[in-house]
């Protein structure tokens, strides 16, 4: 699982490689935004319980499912690292430096938006250094891990608002 | 439900695996199971999967011959192939008006699919396990969400816990029976959507107002359906706005303490304190004056109420749910209803009753739920019993009522309506809606029992067992279904001036305009009352309104 994995997204450090897309017109961003909550944000607590797991096993088995068949078609299967590696190169470049609405009235939207993708960042780097390693972990590391998985959760949906307040000039 | 096996079949249609599996995950403590999608039908691998990728996958398990699953989980994005998007499942090429194209699909895939459904399946229940917020195509997402039948996880919670709460509660939704006590919802989209909203609604604090035309059933729907479904503990007490005296209404509402007035020579609660922790229904509040609207706007806006003569303010505890016939928009308009009141009712929540005429689907249904009731009545019972006795049948068995041509089902004893009748029944505009219907229906039984023709045995056929009919005639019908129009107002009959013209489609037209403008004076100038005239519902007031202008006439000019 992990050679495909890393076949299919390449080596940690690829975020930096970054294409830039042709068009970054508001609706381009907001497209991008609505993409990353609905392929990897949704999915990352897609299993999860209101009660919570009772044991770490389940804990386990919950992330699992959740966070290494992250999306799964036919011909590729990929986990929550994967599927935003792939976002990042492809779409991250419309949320780079200089990228925002030049309106002064959506640039705390704009800042918004940055907060959140740097927060998501942050999350998939815990993801990426723990996720190799689940059948391993320690009740601390899984914790540590859930805990990733809700801010990717929570700052996707935050930044998917947040796009959607820039590109409407910064209104609540 | 669940027809056999007693558990959920649901079909998702997600390019994703991960719903599926989900679900999966959790048939063993659920009563949900998967419907399989195998590569002889529909689907591309070879081995059976548990979701469907595309349309073309799942469109074999939605045919007309198949068993329908109970419900459809439902994406919105699919990331798959050209050949397997609608609306035309072929290649796009590689242009970069082809790419944006392919984008553009794979974007809104779900809602193309939806709309297939829909066309095979209007009554399908739909769970999205996109938030309607989430949906980034706006007009799209409003018709969704006035799609009964359609349901949309939540925002904050669009996991599978959320997604199988949906497909139970869609499930149960559909299968609910068809009335609440005495309240008749039939099984009509529009009625289900009242039924979800009013479940929704009825347990919240926040006042509600209740609307449609007369007749439609309002009193009921709070009294049986709101008001127990409330969750709350104090009673349901019921004011009508109508029938209180002016100088009493205060005192009414509030309540009044010893030696307020002349003859106030006891402490005396009013309705708002008869429904502590309860409901206090305000029927036909259009009819408040001036003065008791600002008092109940008070009331509601600080939730305290003072007795007359009393010199503090005390809080009460009762929820108001108000109801009304009247447009009180229009009301508002023309002065005649406060507007912060009519805002201080939550009217975007209105639960609003249609007129009998926009259901006519249900008509089957709710002669039978009427029938039902008339044939439960302990004397009624006890004289068809008698009359089947006489008759040579079982009287203990049950009774029923056969519309048309229906055959009788497994009573032993069946009223008749002759076809003839039951067509006039459909096509008749019931201006008093359901009242008006169930009165019809009553009057028609009773008089079939007490005054008809002597019931007869009918042996229903080979191996089954014998009904006694008792036939209903048809001409006592359709003198009621005359008597009810002409009932109906000063309306019923319009008074015109016969027009001279010069062909006969002329004088066609001229009818037709001098009927206009009769009904629009008679109406005073309000395209509301005129369309209520015409067909018993002031919904068709924008339609009146065109016609109005089309034949040349001028609301100036005619006022």
């Amino acid at each position: 699982m992990a050679a495909s994995i890393r076949r299919l997204t390449g080596e940690p450090g690829d975020n930096g490689r970054m294409a830039r897309p042709a068009v970054q017109s508001p609706a381009t961003r907001r497209g991008a935004a609505a993409r990353l909550r609905h392929d990897l944000g949704k999915a990352v607590r897609f299993s999860a319980t209101p009660a919570g797991e009772a044991t770490s096993d389940a804990l386990r088995r919950r992330l699992a499912a959740d966070l290494l068949t992250t999306r799964s078609g036919p011909d590729e299967t990929l986990d929550a690292v994967a599927v935003f590696d792939r976002w990042w190169r492809s779409e991250g470049a419309l949320f780079g430096p200089g990228s925002g609405s030049p309106s002064v009235t959506a640039a705390t939207a704009a800042a918004t938006a940055k907060a959140c993708l740097a927060r998501i960042r942050e999350a998939v780097e815990i993801m990426r250094e723990l996720l190799p390693r689940l059948d391993t972990l320690t009740d601390d590391e899984l914790r540590e891990l859930d805990s990733a998985a809700r801010v990717v959760d929570a700052e996707t949906r935050a930044l998917r608002d947040a796009v959607a307040r820039e590109d409407a000039g910064g209104a609540p | 439900m669940t027809r056999g096996s007693g558990r959920i079949r649901v079909l998702v249609i997600d390019d994703q695996a991960r719903t599926a599996d989900a679900i999966a995950r959790r048939t063993t403590d659920s009563n949900v199971e998967l419907v399989p999608v195998s590569a002889s039908e529909g689907g591309t691998s070879g081995d059976p999967r548990r979701h469907a990728r595309c349309w073309r996958e799942a469109r074999p398990w939605i045919a007309p011959a198949r068993r329908r699953p109970d419900a459809v989980v439902l994406d919105l994005r699919f990331d798959v192939a050209d050949e397997d998007l609608l609306p035309d499942e072929r290649p796009l090429g590689e242009s970069a008006a082809a790419r944006r194209l392919r984008q553009e699909r794979r974007e809104r895939q779900g809602l193309l699919i939806l709309e297939r459904l829909r066309r095979a399946a209007p009554d399908l229940p739909v769970i999205l396990t996109t938030a309607y917020e989430e949906i980034p195509f706006e007009q799209e997402a409003a018709r969704l969400r006035a799609d009964a039948f359609t349901y949309a996880v939540g925002e904050e919670s669009a996991n599978v816990e959320e997604i199988l709460r949906l497909v139970r509660r869609a499930v149960a939704d559909r299968e609910s029976p068809p009335a609440t006590g005495r309240f008749f919802w039939g099984t009509g989209s529009v009625m289900r959507d009242l039924r979800r909203r009013v479940l929704s609604l009825a347990p919240t604090p926040m006042p509600l107002l209740v609307t449609g035309p007369t007749g439609t059933g309002k009193n009921l729907l709070v009294r049986e359906v709101v008001h127990p479904t409330s969750g709350r503990k104090g009673p349901l007490v019921a004011f009508d706005c109508a029938t209180v005296p002016e100088g009493l209404l205060q005192a009414s509402l509030f309540g009044v303490v010893r030696g307020a007035f002349t003859g106030a020579v006891v402490d005396r609660a009013g309705v708002f304190e008869a429904a502590a922790r309860g409901t206090l229904f305000l029927d036909e509040i259009e009819n408040l004056s001036a003065d008791a609207q600002k008092m109940l706007l008070t009331a509601l806006n600080d939730g305290r109420i003072r007795r007359v003569g009393a010199s503090a303010d005390a809080p009460h505890s009762a929820r108001v749910v108000a109801a009304s016939n009247a447009r009180l928009e229009d009301r508002a308009s023309e002065g005649r209803f406060r507007r912060d009141l009519l805002m201080r009712l939550n009217p975007a929540l209105r639960l609003e009753l249609p007129p009998l005429s926009e259901r006519r689907a249900d008509l089957p249904e709710l002669a039978r739920f009427c029938a039902g009731a008339f044939f439960a009545d302990e004397s009624h019972r006890r004289r068809i019993a008698d009359a089947v006795r006489d008759a040579g049948g079982d009287p203990s068995g049950s009774t029923e009522i056969a519309l048309g041509d229906d055959a009788p089902r497994d009573a032993t004893a069946v009223f008749r309506l002759p076809r003839k009748a039951w067509a006039a029944m459909l096509r008749h505009p019931w201006p008093g809606n359901l009242r008006q219907f169930e009165m019809l229906l009553d009057d028609a039984l009773a008089s079939t029992l007490y005054g008809g023709p002597p019931p007869r045995l009918e042996r229903a056929g080979a191996g089954a067992g014998a009904v006694v009919v008792f036939d209903v005639e048809a001409r006592p019908v359709f003198d009621l279904l005359a008597g009810a129009l002409a009932t109906e107002g000063p309306g019923a009959r319009l008074a015109l001036d016969a027009p001279r013209a010069s062909s006969v489609a002329a004088f066609r037209r001229s009818v037709e305009r001098e009927a206009f403008r009769a009904l629009f004076r008679e109406s005073g100038g309000s395209f509301e009352r005129m369309s209520e005239r015409m067909t018993g519902s002031a919904r068709h007031a924008r339609a009146a309104r065109l016609r109005f202008n089309r034949l040349g006439l001028s609301v100036r000019g005619e006022r």
